[in-house]
Protein backbone atom coordinates (compact mmCIF):
# COMPACT_ATOMS: atom_id res chain seq x y z
CA UNK A 1 0.00 0.00 0.00
CA UNK A 2 1.33 3.13 -1.09
CA UNK A 3 2.21 5.92 2.12
CA UNK A 4 0.36 9.13 2.19
CA UNK A 5 0.99 11.97 4.13
CA UNK A 6 -1.40 15.52 4.40
CA UNK A 7 0.66 18.50 5.35
CA UNK A 8 0.55 22.37 5.07
CA UNK A 9 4.20 22.93 5.91
CA UNK A 10 7.44 20.66 5.43
CA UNK A 11 10.91 21.58 7.25
CA UNK A 12 14.27 20.53 7.16
CA UNK A 13 16.71 19.20 9.81
CA UNK A 14 18.36 22.57 9.73
CA UNK A 15 14.96 24.62 10.43
CA UNK A 16 14.45 25.88 6.97
CA UNK A 17 10.80 25.40 6.38
CA UNK A 18 8.57 26.04 3.24
CA UNK A 19 5.13 25.72 3.01
CA UNK A 20 3.95 22.55 1.06
CA UNK A 21 1.94 25.10 -1.58
CA UNK A 22 5.42 26.71 -2.86
CA UNK A 23 6.13 22.81 -3.56
CA UNK A 24 2.95 22.46 -5.41
CA UNK A 25 2.59 25.94 -7.10
CA UNK A 26 6.49 26.35 -7.27
CA UNK A 27 6.67 22.65 -9.45
CA UNK A 28 6.55 22.74 -13.17
CA UNK A 29 3.44 21.16 -14.57
CA UNK A 30 5.06 20.28 -17.92
CA UNK A 31 8.15 20.41 -19.67
CA UNK A 32 9.42 19.25 -22.71
CA UNK A 33 12.63 18.89 -25.08
CA UNK A 34 11.81 18.31 -28.34
CA UNK A 35 13.20 18.47 -32.36
CA UNK A 36 11.33 20.67 -34.04
CA UNK A 37 13.16 20.04 -37.53
CA UNK A 38 12.29 17.94 -39.68
CA UNK A 39 9.86 15.34 -38.55
CA UNK A 40 8.91 16.65 -34.93
CA UNK A 41 9.96 14.35 -31.99
CA UNK A 42 10.23 14.80 -28.08
CA UNK A 43 13.43 13.78 -26.59
CA UNK A 44 12.29 14.59 -23.56
CA UNK A 45 8.73 15.34 -21.46
CA UNK A 46 7.03 15.89 -18.27
CA UNK A 47 3.27 15.67 -18.50
CA UNK A 48 3.38 16.98 -22.73
CA UNK A 49 1.40 14.17 -24.72
CA UNK A 50 2.62 14.92 -27.96
CA UNK A 51 3.87 18.11 -29.98
CA UNK A 52 1.85 18.85 -32.80
CA UNK A 53 3.67 19.99 -36.16
CA UNK A 54 2.01 23.19 -37.23
CA UNK A 55 3.73 24.68 -39.82
CA UNK A 56 6.89 26.46 -39.68
CA UNK A 57 8.39 26.93 -36.41
CA UNK A 58 4.66 26.63 -35.08
CA UNK A 59 4.33 24.26 -32.78
CA UNK A 60 1.39 22.98 -30.31
CA UNK A 61 2.36 21.09 -26.99
CA UNK A 62 -0.58 19.48 -25.99
CA UNK A 63 -0.51 18.57 -22.07
CA UNK A 64 -1.56 14.88 -20.79
CA UNK A 65 -3.44 16.47 -17.64
CA UNK A 66 -5.03 18.83 -18.30
CA UNK A 67 -4.03 22.71 -16.81
CA UNK A 68 -6.48 24.51 -14.32
CA UNK A 69 -7.00 27.50 -16.28
CA UNK A 70 -5.42 29.54 -19.33
CA UNK A 71 -3.83 31.86 -17.36
CA UNK A 72 0.03 29.91 -16.66
CA UNK A 73 3.32 30.92 -17.45
CA UNK A 74 5.39 29.42 -20.04
CA UNK A 75 9.27 29.35 -21.30
CA UNK A 76 10.46 29.17 -24.47
CA UNK A 77 14.00 28.47 -25.49
CA UNK A 78 14.85 27.41 -28.84
CA UNK A 79 18.35 26.94 -30.72
CA UNK A 80 18.22 27.14 -34.63
CA UNK A 81 21.15 25.30 -35.36
CA UNK A 82 24.12 22.95 -33.47
CA UNK A 83 27.04 24.03 -34.88
CA UNK A 84 27.61 27.46 -33.35
CA UNK A 85 25.71 31.15 -33.53
CA UNK A 86 26.04 32.90 -36.49
CA UNK A 87 22.66 32.10 -38.25
CA UNK A 88 21.09 31.51 -34.84
CA UNK A 89 19.21 34.95 -34.01
CA UNK A 90 15.50 34.01 -33.03
CA UNK A 91 12.69 35.06 -31.83
CA UNK A 92 10.92 32.11 -29.55
CA UNK A 93 7.17 33.14 -28.30
CA UNK A 94 4.22 31.35 -27.16
CA UNK A 95 0.46 32.08 -27.93
CA UNK A 96 -3.32 30.28 -27.86
CA UNK A 97 -3.24 29.25 -24.56
CA UNK A 98 -5.46 26.37 -23.89
CA UNK A 99 -6.15 24.03 -20.66
CA UNK A 100 -4.95 21.29 -22.90
CA UNK A 101 -2.40 23.02 -25.09
CA UNK A 102 -0.25 25.60 -25.95
CA UNK A 103 1.64 27.04 -28.78
CA UNK A 104 5.42 28.23 -29.02
CA UNK A 105 6.63 29.29 -32.06
CA UNK A 106 9.72 30.52 -33.40
CA UNK A 107 10.96 33.48 -35.93
CA UNK A 108 14.41 34.39 -37.43
CA UNK A 109 15.82 37.65 -38.44
CA UNK A 110 13.65 38.35 -41.17
CA UNK A 111 10.40 37.61 -38.39
CA UNK A 112 9.39 34.83 -40.36
CA UNK A 113 8.58 31.13 -38.79
CA UNK A 114 12.18 29.06 -38.71
CA UNK A 115 11.97 25.07 -37.44
CA UNK A 116 14.68 24.85 -34.30
CA UNK A 117 16.43 21.90 -33.73
CA UNK A 118 15.84 22.21 -30.57
CA UNK A 119 12.67 24.17 -28.33
CA UNK A 120 12.26 23.41 -24.72
CA UNK A 121 9.37 24.45 -23.35
CA UNK A 122 8.33 24.80 -19.71
CA UNK A 123 5.37 25.47 -17.86
CA UNK A 124 4.36 26.44 -14.69
CA UNK A 125 0.93 27.39 -12.99
CA UNK A 126 -2.22 25.47 -11.70
CA UNK A 127 -3.04 21.64 -12.59
CA UNK A 128 -7.06 21.09 -13.19
CA UNK B 1 -2.13 23.45 10.66
CA UNK B 2 0.03 20.28 10.20
CA UNK B 3 3.92 20.30 9.67
CA UNK B 4 6.81 18.32 9.19
CA UNK B 5 10.05 18.14 9.60
CA UNK B 6 12.42 16.21 8.02
CA UNK B 7 15.33 16.10 5.65
CA UNK B 8 14.88 13.74 3.32
CA UNK B 9 11.89 12.72 1.18
CA UNK B 10 11.69 9.13 -0.46
CA UNK B 11 8.68 7.38 -2.10
CA UNK B 12 7.32 4.57 -0.88
CA UNK B 13 6.34 2.59 -3.40
CA UNK B 14 9.30 3.49 -5.71
CA UNK B 15 12.01 5.94 -4.18
CA UNK B 16 12.15 8.65 -6.83
CA UNK B 17 8.21 8.69 -7.21
CA UNK B 18 6.37 10.78 -5.13
CA UNK B 19 2.97 11.77 -6.94
CA UNK B 20 0.94 15.34 -5.69
CA UNK B 21 -2.51 16.15 -5.55
CA UNK B 22 -2.73 18.67 -8.71
CA UNK B 23 -4.27 22.15 -7.54
CA UNK B 24 -7.69 21.82 -8.84
CA UNK B 25 -7.65 17.82 -7.20
CA UNK B 26 -8.55 16.36 -10.92
CA UNK B 27 -5.01 14.85 -10.74
CA UNK B 28 -1.61 13.52 -10.04
CA UNK B 29 1.36 14.08 -10.42
CA UNK B 30 5.00 13.36 -9.70
CA UNK B 31 6.91 15.79 -7.24
CA UNK B 32 10.30 14.80 -8.59
CA UNK B 33 9.50 15.67 -11.80
CA UNK B 34 8.10 18.77 -12.04
CA UNK B 35 10.66 20.51 -9.36
CA UNK B 36 13.46 22.78 -10.93
CA UNK B 37 16.55 20.98 -11.13
CA UNK B 38 18.92 23.96 -11.29
CA UNK B 39 18.65 27.18 -11.91
CA UNK B 40 21.64 30.23 -12.25
CA UNK B 41 21.72 34.26 -12.50
CA UNK B 42 25.05 34.57 -13.95
CA UNK B 43 27.37 37.96 -14.05
CA UNK B 44 29.14 37.71 -17.39
CA UNK B 45 31.24 40.92 -16.39
CA UNK B 46 32.93 38.54 -13.30
CA UNK B 47 32.20 35.95 -14.43
CA UNK B 48 30.20 34.10 -11.58
CA UNK B 49 26.58 33.69 -10.12
CA UNK B 50 24.78 35.70 -8.73
CA UNK B 51 22.75 33.06 -7.13
CA UNK B 52 22.32 29.27 -7.89
CA UNK B 53 21.08 25.54 -7.08
CA UNK B 54 22.79 22.76 -8.79
CA UNK B 55 25.81 24.54 -10.08
CA UNK B 56 29.30 23.44 -8.73
CA UNK B 57 31.51 26.25 -10.94
CA UNK B 58 31.24 27.72 -14.05
CA UNK B 59 33.79 27.34 -17.10
CA UNK B 60 34.85 31.05 -19.30
CA UNK B 61 35.34 29.53 -23.01
CA UNK B 62 35.08 31.69 -25.33
CA UNK B 63 33.76 35.34 -25.38
CA UNK B 64 29.79 34.96 -24.52
CA UNK B 65 30.52 31.45 -24.52
CA UNK B 66 30.28 29.64 -21.06
CA UNK B 67 29.77 26.02 -19.30
CA UNK B 68 27.75 25.87 -16.22
CA UNK B 69 28.89 22.66 -14.62
CA UNK B 70 26.21 20.91 -12.12
CA UNK B 71 26.70 19.48 -8.64
CA UNK B 72 24.44 16.44 -9.40
CA UNK B 73 24.35 15.04 -12.72
CA UNK B 74 21.36 14.44 -15.19
CA UNK B 75 19.85 11.14 -16.32
CA UNK B 76 20.49 12.04 -19.35
CA UNK B 77 21.55 14.95 -22.06
CA UNK B 78 17.91 16.20 -23.37
CA UNK B 79 17.14 18.27 -19.85
CA UNK B 80 14.81 20.68 -20.62
CA UNK B 81 16.44 24.68 -19.87
CA UNK B 82 14.62 28.03 -20.27
CA UNK B 83 17.43 30.73 -20.80
CA UNK B 84 17.27 34.41 -20.88
CA UNK B 85 19.59 36.77 -22.12
CA UNK B 86 19.39 40.36 -20.33
CA UNK B 87 21.35 43.55 -20.91
CA UNK B 88 22.24 44.11 -17.29
CA UNK B 89 23.84 46.18 -16.04
CA UNK B 90 24.54 47.78 -19.24
CA UNK B 91 21.12 48.48 -20.63
CA UNK B 92 22.91 49.04 -23.85
CA UNK B 93 21.56 46.18 -25.72
CA UNK B 94 17.97 45.58 -26.07
CA UNK B 95 17.74 42.30 -27.83
CA UNK B 96 19.34 39.26 -25.89
CA UNK B 97 19.45 36.19 -26.07
CA UNK B 98 21.25 33.18 -25.13
CA UNK B 99 21.71 29.56 -26.90
CA UNK B 100 22.68 26.30 -26.30
CA UNK B 101 26.40 26.20 -28.05
CA UNK B 102 25.92 23.07 -29.76
CA UNK B 103 24.70 19.45 -29.54
CA UNK B 104 27.68 18.08 -27.91
CA UNK B 105 27.85 20.41 -25.51
CA UNK B 106 24.99 19.49 -23.60
CA UNK B 107 25.93 16.85 -21.12
CA UNK B 108 24.62 15.28 -18.43
CA UNK B 109 26.96 16.96 -15.98
CA UNK B 110 27.62 20.45 -17.81
CA UNK B 111 25.53 22.79 -20.57
CA UNK B 112 28.07 24.85 -22.56
CA UNK B 113 26.16 27.83 -24.00
CA UNK B 114 26.30 31.14 -25.88
CA UNK B 115 25.08 34.41 -25.24
CA UNK B 116 24.45 37.42 -27.62
CA UNK B 117 22.82 40.62 -28.11
CA UNK B 118 22.41 43.91 -30.11
CA UNK B 119 20.71 43.48 -33.82
CA UNK B 120 23.64 41.52 -35.07
CA UNK B 121 24.22 39.31 -32.68
CA UNK B 122 27.60 40.27 -31.08
CA UNK B 123 28.54 38.61 -27.66
CA UNK B 124 28.84 41.22 -25.12
CA UNK B 125 28.77 41.17 -21.42
CA UNK B 126 25.10 40.61 -20.05
CA UNK B 127 23.26 38.49 -17.45
CA UNK B 128 21.94 35.37 -18.14
CA UNK B 129 19.01 33.88 -16.60
CA UNK B 130 18.13 30.36 -16.86
CA UNK B 131 15.71 27.26 -15.22
CA UNK B 132 16.67 23.50 -15.49
CA UNK B 133 14.23 21.12 -15.69
CA UNK B 134 14.48 17.49 -16.54
CA UNK B 135 15.27 13.79 -14.42
CA UNK B 136 18.28 13.94 -12.10
CA UNK B 137 20.39 10.82 -12.64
Amino acid sequence: MAGKIIADTLESGIGADIATNYVVFGSAKSWVNFNGSGTVATRETFNASSITDLGTGNYQVNFGNALLNVNYSANVTGAYTDSGLTSCSSTNTCRSHTTTSMRATSAGTSNSGVDMIRMCVLIHGELA
Amino acid sequence: MSELIIDTLTGKTSAGDITVTSEGGAATQSLQQGLAKAWFKFDQTVPSNYSSFNVSSVSDDATGVYTQNWTNSFSDAHYPMGMVGDSYPNHSHPACYMYYNDSSSQTTSSCKYDSRGGTNGTAYDQTNLCNVHGDLA
